[in-house]
This record gives structure tokens, C-alpha cells and sequence, in this order.
């Protein structure tokens, strides 16, 4: 009998107990074997305690380890990419570990302008982030390195990081092969990327896919749509069965004035509304008929919760889906005068609505800057018209918040609604030193967002507070620290806060020095 | 020349994730004042702004590091001290350079005269000694009955029993103050249900528990160092000042790893060293009980310090404790580890020869790629060998990712059945794997 065979005798008694089974310990050449035979056999469980005593220790002394059939893998390429320094490798633990989150995107584009690479033990934790946030994504693939790239091969949750944009051959294959949400994942990276290249794998395989899929999928032509998907839209996807799809394709294609569906908007919605020259006012006809048309491009009756009637609801929606310029080039006239007149009318403010949200649609400020002067904005102000606040260029829109500051605004103490603060949450641009004093100003003077309940910072403000980091220049970060301070020693419920800005903007300077030294 | 600490391995120093979290929030140069250092000196010093009135006095010596703050609270290092040493590591332009205050000069002498540099031998007090011995004896026979009655009736009769006749026999062991064999016991309470090859594996571990019994059965008749393995396999270790007379070890010690373990209310926090010069390992073993903090100098892997060890007789000796610490602690120099996994494994297997009651190894190896099978990792070598990985180690993807599909030198645990990597040194570079998040 082998040693092993006597091991495996010795726990099969051990199993059934002394009482049921006898010790079957077996004469044996080995030195082991002979130990064993000695023990004493008076009592059966204690001979068999002393036998196991022995044996374990036996195997546990002779291990030896296993020739193994695993192969290794294949080792990662070398790498082209500078690595970035230690400083920021740190910075990029900090980030990654939740501290000063907002940044992160920010930092991932510098080291990509700088070409450079992380080091191989930030690698999971940034694709695996990656893998949550959508955002972060497309980020990650210039700094990931071939070692990023290699090593995602092996972990499903990071496919994103493996595609290979340029074989087209077998990212056709991938697609028409994986599953949904790797699939969603490869289109939502290429809209980013490479969006032409987007459409051409979707139009291939759009016949057979599913009405899920399909809407799924349509939603990421957002992401940097164009002239170039409009024919796939207007001709594949208009037409669906599903009025779903329907209604997205015809808001998509009502974000280019030029398309096919744009132009008929226009023929239909121009008669509505009547330029009169002489008494600078518009006439409104509302559209009485249903057209199946209409339902074709998207206009859809109105919901239940809209306290608009039928028709002034319909016409708000063919306002919103035709190009601006019909109606100051049919009326010659300029967009100024033309929502003047419209002002007069019975039903202003859905039209409103409808120019602002064709104007945030085409992006065109002309149009945004008249609807924003025509309203007066207040805590009231609608939100639909507030967000045309983006589509200005940058220094009028830090003039229309400066403008907030003076006259009502100047009395009202600074918090989450105050118009001031609600333009600058749309002035995504890095900020005038001008327009950053007035904030520190007003933050000094009457900083007065509270939650009563907890006698703390209100969260929505706070959070505010974090995102306008972003866009105070890095050379104000001494400035701002200098004038705040004061108030982090002053009141302990705004320290937390207020510690936290300034260390964030410390951050991201040294952040920016760190990666793109000035030269 | 002061190593630099990274803010990952300075949050481990936190005694729980509540403080390292509170840590961060403290970490603001906005809440401080006097933010200083003394580079002689290794001091660093702050006073963090609790409110109006009250301010926490926090310290920081870089040479242990030990640390020291005027707040109340229990957990040590405190949230103050961590968020000092981070503002250390991350905003190091604002502290100022400074003479050292009253204050802070005189808890660096007081420590001064702290150290046990010329401490009386201590000698164990007889009576005391052989009532302990008797007391271990008398569990022990207790035990060994309750083994015979268990192995009449049958492994068996354990599967898909509660765990309740395991937990009366570790009692009962405690009250014999063999607390190891205790934790041994619970532990042991687990395999039955847990699948697999359970009664080959409950066997081993009970004939292991055997050997201890007849060891002690005969404890005359063993050598004195097996006699000293056979207390401690039981929890009874001699005290530090007991044991001044031997010999002391010195030479440049590396931290090349180091495990925080929970037990209950107990922390056992264990660092394994490898000597430059000698190339021997030495194991130091920490503990602290629910709210105390560990006493000695926390050393962190990938430091290294010119230091006089004693180690604690065995007929394997590995365990040790820092006797003197006569320098700074500096960056990690040189390891050496086994060419080959059989090399490595010849190394636990001759030492588990000698005191199979071995409770914690380790093993060094250089030249392993990290491999996946399915969910469980491996590590195999030059010679086409291969050892498992516990199954729950976190840091998979991270040594996955360092290693690169190339051969990296590993340093870890090895409990004779599977490998915890706990550092490796990859292209010059020696990090601890311990510290490493992100991956869900």
C-alpha cells in the first residue's frame, strides 16, 4: 500500500468513526510506514489521532509543487508613450480614489494632449472606472498604453479598451456578433470617435435589429450629429413602425436646419405665423387639421400634463422643429422684432418655448441672445430658456450675468436660484478674471444658501460650488484662496466647503503645471 | 534622507476606513495652523482648528514614524495625525520650515527615554510558569478526550451540525489559557460545511492539534527550543524583556510586507523582514485589543532600517522584535528571493519540519508571471510550476497588470495551500500590493 492509499484509508475510518470501522493500518516498507506501525494500538481513536498526527505532518513535509498545464500569457508589447511623472501618477491615485472627482476628466485630457501614459498599477482602477462612467470612457483610451490595451484583453468588463478602430473588418464582426451591451458600448465609443464609421455599422445591421435596440442605439446619434447622418436618418429611421423611434429620429434631424424634415417644417409652420409690417405684430393661425403627416415627423399630440390646448401645443412643436431663418428671411426682418411681435400675442409663452427650444436645437445665437433679452430673467425664468445661455459666445454670456448682479439682483442675497448663479451654471467656458472677482465678491459678502434643517450649505449649492472650479483660471487659484479663507475660519458650517474648493483648485493648478509645464 | 510616504500607504496607517475617511476631510491646509517641520529633527507638528476655541496639538516623528496627538479620541493614529502626514505627503509647501517649539521637544525626549535601550533582564517568575504549564496540560488532556470521542463516533456526525460543540471546547481552552489552540478550534469549526475534501482537510488539522497534545504530553523530554514552539503553538510567548539576553541580529532590515489581520476585537498586525547582509527573515507580530494602538514603530513595506533584532527561540526562529533601531528608516535596498517555487517550497518544508506548529510562512520568489484559470489565479515559474493564489486576494488585476505577462519577484504569505502576494518589485520599483483599490 502507497502512503497515499494509507491516507485515504486513515480519513474514510475518521469519517465512519472507530466504533464502525477498525484501523486498517497496513505493514509497509517505507520509513513512514514503520513509525506508523509502532503507535500504539491499546486504543483505536487515539492510534488513530497519533496515525493521523504522523501523516499529516508527512504529506505536509513532502510538498512538492505540481507541474502546471496553465499557459502564460502572451507578454504585453512595449510601449511607445512616455510615462507620466511620479507627481502625477499620485494625483491620478487621488482622483481615482474619489477625491476631487470632478477633475478627473480634465486630467485625462491633459496627459492625452502630452502624449503621455499611466503606470501599470493605476490601470484597473481607471478601467474599471472607465467601465462605469460613460463619460470617462473615450478618455481613457489615449493614456491606457499598450499595457492598458493588453490588459483589458483579459477582463470582459474592459472591452471598450480593446477595439481596434482601424481593422474594420473585425469591428464588423464584433458587431454583428457580441452581445447588446458590449454592442452599445462599441457604438457609443465610435459615435465620440469616429461617428461617420458609427452610422455605416448601424445602417448595416439596422433591417434586423429589434425595436429595443434600435431606439437604444438611435439615442447615441446625439453625440456629435451632423449633415452626414441625415440621410440615414430621414430614410431608414423616420419611417419606423414604432412611434418611439419616429419621434427620435424627427428630434434628431430638428437639430439640422437643412434637413429634409426641417424644410417641410418650415412649408407647414410658415402660414401659422403671420409678419405684419406695419404694426410690427404677428398673427397666429393655429393648425386645426390633424395631419397624418405631421404624426410622420414626429409631432405627436400633446401629453397630460401639459396645460396648453390641443392646437397651441402642436404649433409650439412645429415652431421648435423649423430653422430660424424662415421667418427673418421670409419677413425680412431681424429676430429682435420678430419676438416682439410674438410677445404680443395670446399665446407668448408657448411660442417662447418653442423659439427657445429651436434655438438651442440649431444652436444659433442670434436667436438666443433676442429670447433672452425679451424675457426678463428671474428666479421664474423658465429653464428651457435659460440653457440658451450656452449657445452665446463666451463674453456675452458673462455680461448677462454680470448684468444680474445690478438693479434686483444686487439686493437678493446670493444662493442656488439667484439668476447670477443660475447663468453662471451655464457659462461653460474658463472665466474672465473680471467675472471670477465678482463671484468671490459675492460669495464674501452674502453667502446665504442654508439648509435650516441642519444648519449647513445647501447640497445643490455645494454642489454648484464644485463645478464652477472647473472654469476660475488656475492663475487666480492664490486670489481665490487669499479672499476665502477668511471665511473658512469664520464659520465652521462653511469650512468644509469652502477647504474643499480651494484644495480642489490647488489641485487642479498644480495639475496643470505637473503635465503641461509652461515652457 | 527621508523616504517618501505615498497617501495610500499613509491611509493604512488608519486603524479603520471611519478614520482614514475623516482623514481626508481633516487633510485642508485651511484648517490648520502652524504647519512646521524640523528636518534635523525628523519632527513635523500642527494645530488643527477643531472650532473657535479648541485646537488639537498633533506631532509626527518621521524617524519611527510614531505619532502623537492631544485629542481625546481612542483610535490610534487619529484622524488629526493621518490628515497631518497627509498634508505632509501632498501639500508639503505648506508647511514652513521652523525650530522645534517647547511643546513638541518634549515629547521628543520623552520618547527618547522610552525605548528599552538598557532595560533589566527580566526572568520569568517560576511558580507562575509552572502553574500556566499545568493549567495548558490539564485543557490539553481534556482536548485529546474530546478528539477520541469525536474520531469514535465518526467525522460525519459534524456535517450539517451547528458549530456549538466547537465553540464549548474553545472555551474550554481558553479558560487552559491556550488561546491559539482556541482560535485553532473555531476555526476549525468551519470545515465541515464547507465542501470539497473537508474531512481529509479537518483531519490534517486535527492531527496537527494531536501533535501538539503529545508534545506536550512529553515536554520534558523535548529540546528547549521545541518547548519554546510548543507554548507558543498553545499562545504562550515570553515577554520581550525575558528575552534581552540572547543575541541580537543586526543588520539592514527590509519591510517586504506586512498583513493587518482582524480577529474579533483583536487587530494582529504582522511584518516580515528580510535581513540585507545575513538574508535572513524575521517575522515581527503586533497586537493590539480593541481600542489600544500598537506599540512599536510602524515600519511599512518597501522601508528599510538599520536595527538590532532578537529573535524568539524555536527550533525554526522567525518571529522577532525590534530590540534597537539605530537609524532612519530609508528606502528598501536589495531582496533576494528563491530562484525556483521548489526552492521557495524547500524552505517552508524544512522549517515546517522543524516546528510544525508554524502558524504564518512566507516565500519570495523571483521570476513569476501571474496566470488566470477561470476565477482563481496562479503563479508559475522558470521550471514550469505553479502555486494557486487564495482565492479572495484583491489585488489580482493590479499584479496582473504590473507583471505585464513578464516575470516579477513576489513577496507573500504561504499557508501550505495557497500564496497571498503581499509585494513586488517589478523593474526596480517595490510596491505593496496591500494598498492597492479600484477594481469592483
Amino acid at each position: 500500500m502507497t502512503t497515499g492509499q494509507q491516507w485515504e484509508l486513515l480519513v474514510k475510518t475518521a469519517l465512519l468513526g472507530t466504533e464502525r470501522q477498525s484501523l486498517p493500518i497496513k505493514a509497509n516498507q517505507t520509513a513512514v510506514g514503520q513509525l506508523l506501525m509502532q503507535i500504539d494500538s491499546t486504543l483505536p481513536e487515539q492510534q488513530l489521532l497519533d496515525a493521523a498526527g504522523v501523516m499529516g505532518l508527512y504529506q505536509q513535509v513532502g510538498q512538492r509543487p505540481s507541474p502546471t498545464t496553465l499557459v502564460n500569457p502572451q507578454p504585453a508589447p512595449s510601449e511607445t508613450q512616455l510615462l507620466c511623472s511620479p507627481a502625477a501618477a499620485r494625483m491620478l491615485g487621488q482622483l481615482l480614489a474619489s477625491h476631487y472627482r470632478s477633475v478627473l476628466p480634465e486630467f485625462l485630457k491633459l496627459l492625452a494632449q502630452a502624449n503621455q501614459r499611466i503606470p501599470a498599477e493605476l490601470l484597473p482602477a481607471l478601467l474599471s472606472h472607465g467601465r462605469r462612467a460613460r463619460l470617462i470612457q473615450p478618455l481613457t483610451l489615449p493614456v491606457i498604453g499598450a499595457r492598458g490595451r493588453w490588459l483589458a484583453q483579459y477582463n470582459p468588463n474592459w472591452v471598450y479598451a480593446t477595439f481596434e478602430f482601424a481593422n474594420t473588418e473585425q469591428l464588423n464582426h464584433y458587431w454583428r456578433t457580441a452581445e447588446r451591451k458590449d454592442r452599445y458600448t462599441l457604438l457609443n465609443l465610435l459615435r465620440h470617435l469616429y461617428p461617420d464609421q458609427a452610422r455605416e455599422l448601424l445602417q448595416q445591421t439596422w433591417p434586423s435589429e429589434t425595436p429595443q435596440e434600435r431606439l437604444q442605439f438611435i439615442r447615441l446619434f446625439k453625440q456629435n450629429l451632423s449633415m452626414a447622418d441625415e440621410p440615414f436618418l430621414e430614410e431608414m429611421v423616420l419611417p419606423d413602425r414604432s412611434q418611439q423611434i419616429r419621434q427620435k429620429a424627427a428630434e434628431l434631424l430638428a437639430h439640422l436646419p437643412q434637413s429634409r424634415l426641417c424644410q417641410r417644417m418650415a412649408e407647414r409652420t410658415l402660414p401659422h405665423l403671420q409678419w405684419k409690417w406695419l404694426t410690427r405684430s404677428v398673427a397666429i393661425v393655429l393648425p386645426k387639421e390633424t395631419d397624418t403627416d405631421l404624426e410622420q415627423d414626429g409631432i405627436v399630440n400633446k401629453g397630460l400634463l401639459s396645460r396648453l390646448g390641443k392646437h397651441s401645443w402642436r404649433l409650439m412643436q412645429m415652431v421648435a422643429s423649423t430653422p430660424l431663418e424662415i421667418w427673418t428671411q421670409t419677413y425680412n426682418t431681424s429676430a429682435e422684432l420678430f419676438l416682439t411681435g410674438v410677445r404680443k400675442t395670446k399665446w407668448q409663452r408657448s411660442l417662447m418655448r418653442g423659439f427657445a427650444t429651436a434655438a438651442e436645437r440649431q444652436q444659433n445665437a442670434e436667436w438666443a441672445a433676442a429670447i433672452l433679452r425679451q424675457n426678463n430673467l428671474t428666479t421664474a425664468t423658465n429653464k428651457t430658456i435659460i440653457k440658451l445661455v450656452r449657445i452665446l459666445p463666451p463674453a456675452e454670456r458673462e455680461q448677462l450675468a454680470l448684468s444680474m448682479l445690478e438693479g434686483y439682483g444686487s439686493q437678493e442675497k446670493l444662493h442656488r436660484h439667484h439668476p447670477f448663479i443660475m447663468i453662471l451654471e451655464h457659462c461653460d467656458h474658463e472665466w474672465s478674471e473680471t467675472l471670477t472677482w465678482k463671484l468671490i465678491e459675492q460669495l464674501k459678502q452674502n453667502l446665504h444658501s442654508t439648509d435650516t434643517a441642519n444648519n449647513r450649505p445647501e447640497q445643490m449649492f455645494q454642489k454648484l460650488l464644485r463645478d464652477f472650479i472647473m472654469h476660475i483660471p488656475p492663475h487666480m487659484t492664490p486670489t481665490v484662496e487669499q479672499q476665502l479663507m477668511p471665511i473658512a475660519q469664520k464659520d465652521i458650517a462653511w469650512r468644509p466647503i469652502v477647504s474643499e474648493l480651494v484644495s480642489t483648485l490647488k489641485f487642479r493648478q498644480e495639475m496643470i503645471q505637473e503635465i503641461l509645464p509652461p515652457v | 534622507m527621508h523616504i517618501k510616504w505615498t497617501s495610500n500607504q499613509i491611509l493604512s496607517f488608519a486603524p479603520d476606513q471611519f478614520v482614514a475617511e475623516a482623514a481626508r476631510r481633516v487633510a485642508f491646509p485651511a484648517s490648520w495652523l502652524n504647519l512646521s517641520q524640523q528636518t534635523d529633527t525628523a519632527a513635523v507638528w500642527g494645530e488643527y482648528l477643531e472650532n473657535q476655541q479648541q485646537t488639537q496639538h498633533a506631532i509626527i516623528d518621521l524617524m519611527g514614524p510614531t505619532f502623537y496627538c492631544t485629542c481625546p479620541s481612542y483610535k490610534f493614529p487619529c484622524k488629526h495625525v493621518v490628515g497631518l502626514f497627509l498634508l505632509l505627503a501632498e501639500q508639503p509647501n505648506s508647511f514652513t520650515e521652523t525650530r522645534v517649539p517647547g511643546w513638541v521637544q518634549e515629547w521628543l525626549d520623552d520618547r527618547e527615554s522610552a525605548t528599552p535601550r538598557a532595560k533589566r533582564v527580566a526572568k520569568p517568575n517560576k511558580k507562575r510558569v509552572a502553574q500556566r504549564q499545568a493549567k495548558i496540560e490539564e485543557g490539553l488532556a481534556d482536548l485529546e478526550l474530546w478528539f477520541q470521542d469525536l474520531l469514535r463516533r465518526g467525522l460525519a456526525h459534524l456535517q450539517g451540525k451547528p458549530s456549538s460543540p466547537w465553540e464549548e471546547i474553545a472555551a474550554r481552552m481558553v479558560d487552559a489559557q491556550a488561546t491559539n489552540v482556541a482560535r485553532e478550534l473555531r476555526s476549525m469549526a468551519t470545515i465541515p460545511n464547507s465542501g470539497g475534501n473537508w474531512p481529509a482537510r479537518l483531519l490534517q488539522r486535527i492531527g496537527r492539534l494531536n501533535l501538539l497534545i503529545q508534545g506536550f504530553k512529553h515536554f520534558d523530554e523535548q529540546p528547549p527550543e521545541t518547548q519554546a514552539d510548543l507554548r507558543a503553538a498553545v499562545g504562550w510567548t515570553p515577554r520581550k524583556n525575558e528575552l534581552l539576553h540572547l543575541p541580537r541580529i543586526q543588520d539592514n532590515w527590509n519591510v517586504v510586507g506586512s498583513w493587518l489581520e482582524r480577529d474579533g476585537r483583536l487587530r494582529i498586525q504582522r511584518r516580515w523582514l528580510i535581513g540585507e547582509q545575513t538574508g535572513r527573515t524575521a517575522l515581527l507580530l503586533d497586537y493590539a485589543h480593541g481600542r489600544q494602538m500598537f506599540k512599536s514603530n510602524l515600519l511599512i513595506p518597501g522601508s528599510a532600517v538599520t536595527a538590532d533584532l532578537i529573535f524568539y527561540p524555536s527550533a525554526a526562529p522567525l518571529r522577532a522584535f525590534v530590540a534597537e533601531q539605530t537609524a532612519t528608516v530609508t528606502p528598501i535596498t536589495r531582496v533576494r528571493g528563491h530562484a525556483t517555487i521548489a526552492l521557495a517550497l524547500q524552505s517552508y518544508t524544512a522549517a515546517i519540519a522543524r516546528n510544525p506548529w508554524l502558524p504564518f510562512f512566507h516565500l519570495a520568489i523571483a521570476q513569476l508571471i501571474p496566470v488566470q484559470d477561470g476565477k482563481r489565479w496562479h503563479l508559475t515559474d522558470t521550471q514550469g510550476h505553479s502555486i494557486p493564489i487564495r482565492p479572495k486576494f484583491s489585488q489580482a488585476w493590479h499584479l496582473f497588470s504590473l507583471s505585464g505577462g513578464h516575470p516579477v519577484m513576489l513577496f507573500g504569505e504561504w499557508d501550505g495551500e495557497a500564496f497571498s502576494p503581499l509585494s513586488v518589485l517589478v523593474e526596480g520599483r517595490w510596491l505593496d500590493l496591500t494598498v492597492m483599490r479600484g477594481v469592483l
